[in-house]
């Protein structure tokens, strides 16, 4: 299968107030219908990742390696370039439906513009797969949606709205910024549920921005744990989590609070210290700091290493069962 | 009342709901000085711009409601008519600043960088010179009259309407359905003109009502000085500047009666103006 997108070394670093890139080094592909997600802790760049898939970078940024959606380069990409890439092949769906609407248009104009004014779609074709799309993703009498505002929906409707908008053009790749944390536990499941059947149905790729462990393992095939701007473990997600590598990726995990409550006696396991500010610059690992299995070997940067069967682990004590081998990928 | 007027006024009342009596009040004198500049030609009892020497520096009577002047020339008369260069000079003022307002203000906030220091600057440029300054400035340079003053003063009130437009878009550009309009191929130019301005127009244009008093005031001002409308037109300012001698001559209703028109209409679309930015922002 083909790759619908290559990040690959992606760094991207502030020109002012920053001591270290927001991005550094970030390497991921989303192959043709696959589900990927990218999960971390706020400020770890998942956001920014996902972004560069259109070109959307930070304002005044230097950004540096190469972002490829569906064989088009992102980074340095001419106007024509970024408008194909954005109008049709790459849809995104925002995490807060109701800011991510412009609240003074009916539901119909945000679903229709796009493809009208930047495609050309004559306005039946585009109310005609509007009125699919919404039928599509279970919204009760779409016709009358269509003419509503985006104050009369409830977020749960609008980020049906919201996904609808952007498969209206069957993108190659859909990408998910923390497209359910604006929603309730109940909703959130029916969303997903809606989002994953339809992704399904029309092949598209999907990226999941989450800082939601358990809702990325459900949801997709691989996982991309993020810290401090890298990725630092990446592999198939029941391999990540059933064996977590990375100290980090073994802190989240120790972390969430389990289903049947925990046992007595015991507390909820915390990952110590305070998640690396824009200000700190460490010369070895990102995650040293905070880590139990530190050793003098941290203070030298660790590259990004293969660490099993699809398994990328950027770390010097990987911990799990197979040790770390051959470098691939790796950078100084 | 009548069974039909009934439903309307019940309307007109769910409509006007949360609205101050003062707001109300100040729009109907808006709209009664509109009407009577718009029909000042058919209602006038007197030609404005004539005089009659057997009746000068008259009290109010049956005759002449508000006296007349030094001139013999009917103040209700002069005060109908000055109306519409009274207003008209102002909203002039109010439509190039805004107009302009709008393109500096939304250049600066969205294109920021070296571009929007650069139009800032110039603003706070525009600010240090009082308006009444400018005006007189460009009285020098294109001779009296209402033209020239509306100029002057349109470029005067322009930062205010800039400073305003740059800041709300400013906080419009990095709201997130701006970012999805850009993740949807739509050109900046479409987004900030077509998408972000109907949005923040509103606001923009409550402040420009409030900016109509201040401009009104300061036209007036300058006719008075005898550097905008020039009589025998008639005009508030300038009738003021007028009826200074008949004010010693113990007639004061040639220099008070405008006097007052304009501090009424001044402060109707104050409130006006305030009532409609306080619901814009209500909303928004």
């Amino acid at each position: 299968m083909s790759d619908v997108l290559e990040i690959s070394d992606l760094s991207v670093t502030l020109d002012q107030g920053a001591a270290r890139p927001i991005l550094d080094g970030v390497s991921l592909t989303v192959a043709a219908g696959d589900f990927v997600a990218l999960v971390g802790e706020s400020g770890s760049g998942k956001s920014v990742t996902s972004r560069a898939a259109l070109g959307l970078w930070p304002g005044q940024a230097t950004v540096s390696g190469s972002v490829r959606s569906c064989g088009v380069e992102m980074v340095g990409a001419s106007a024509s370039d970024l408008d194909r890439v954005r109008r049709g092949q790459v849809g995104m769906v925002f995490q807060d439906p109701r800011a991510g609407i412009n609240p003074v248009r009916r539901i119909g104009d945000f679903l229709t513009e796009g493809p009208q004014l930047a495609l050309g779609w004559s306005a039946e074709r585009a109310n005609a797969r509007a009125l699919e799309l919404l039928e599509a993703v279970s919204l009760p009498d779409p016709k009358r949606h269509l003419r509503q505002y985006p104050h009369e929906l409830s977020g749960g409707m609008l980020q049906r709205v919201m996904i609808a908008s952007a498969l209206m053009t069957q993108p190659a790749l859909l990408l998910c910024d923390e497209a359910t944390t604006a929603l309730d536990v109940t909703t959130q499941a029916e969303i997903v549920g809606i989002l994953t059947t339809l992704c399904v149905d029309l092949g598209t790729a999907v990226l999941f921005v989450t800082h939601d462990l358990d809702l990325a393992a459900a949801t997709c095939d691989r996982i991309a744990v993020m810290y401090a701007g890298q990725v630092v473990e990446s592999g198939r997600a029941e391999d990540l989590f059933e064996d977590p590598h990375h100290p980090y990726t073994v802190g989240l995990l120790d972390s969430r609070p389990p289903l049947g409550g925990l046992a007595p006696d015991t507390d909820l396991q915390a990952i110590p210290g305070t998640p690396l500010s824009l200000a700190e610059s460490p010369a070895g690992c990102r995650f040293a700091t905070r880590c139990q299995a530190r050793t003098p070997q941290c203070e030298t940067r660790p590259g990004l290493l293969a660490d099993g069967v699809q398994r990328l682990v950027r770390c010097w004590h990987p911990s799990g069962s197979t040790p770390a081998s051959t470098p691939s990928g790796a950078r100084s | 009342m009548s069974a039909l007027a009934e439903p309307a006024l019940k309307r007109l009342r769910q409509r006007t709901r949360g609205i101050s009596a003062l707001s109300i009040v100040s729009a109907a004198i808006l709209v009664i000085f509109v009407v009577l500049a718009l029909a000042s030609s058919w209602i006038v009892p007197y030609d404005p711009t004539a005089g009659d020497f057997t009746a000068i520096l008259q009290d109010p009577s049956a005759e002449h409601w508000l006296g007349t002047d030094q001139q013999g020339k009917d103040v209700l008369s002069m005060l109908i008519g000055g109306a519409w260069t009274s207003l008209l000079g102002p909203l002039g003022v109010v439509v190039v600043s805004t107009v302009l307002g709008f393109v500096v203000g939304m250049v600066a906030g969205w294109r920021g960088g070296w571009v929007d220091s650069v139009l800032s600057r110039g603003m706070d440029i525009l600010f240090a010179f009082p308006a009444l300054l400018l005006a007189i400035l460009a009285v020098s340079l294109f001779g009296k009259g209402l033209t020239a003053a509306t100029v002057a003063m349109s470029i005067a009130y322009l930062p205010y309407t800039a400073r305003l437009v740059r800041g709300v878009v400013l906080q419009e550009r990095a709201r997130p359905y701006v970012l999805a309009y850009k993740g949807l191929g739509l050109s900046d130019t479409f987004i900030a003109v077509r998408r972000v301005l109907p949005n923040i127009a509103p606001l923009v244009l409550a402040q420009s009502a409030i900016n109509f008093g201040y401009a009104l005031l300061d036209l007036a001002a300058i006719s008075f000085l005898g550097l905008g409308v020039q009589p025998p037109e008639p005009d508030w300012g300038a009738m003021i500047n007028g009826g200074q001698s008949a004010l010693l001559a113990g007639a004061p209703y040639a220099a008070l009666a405008p006097a007052v028109a304009i501090v009424i209409v001044v402060i109707a679309f104050n409130e006006v103006g305030e009532e409609l930015a306080d619901r814009i922002q209500g909303i928004s």
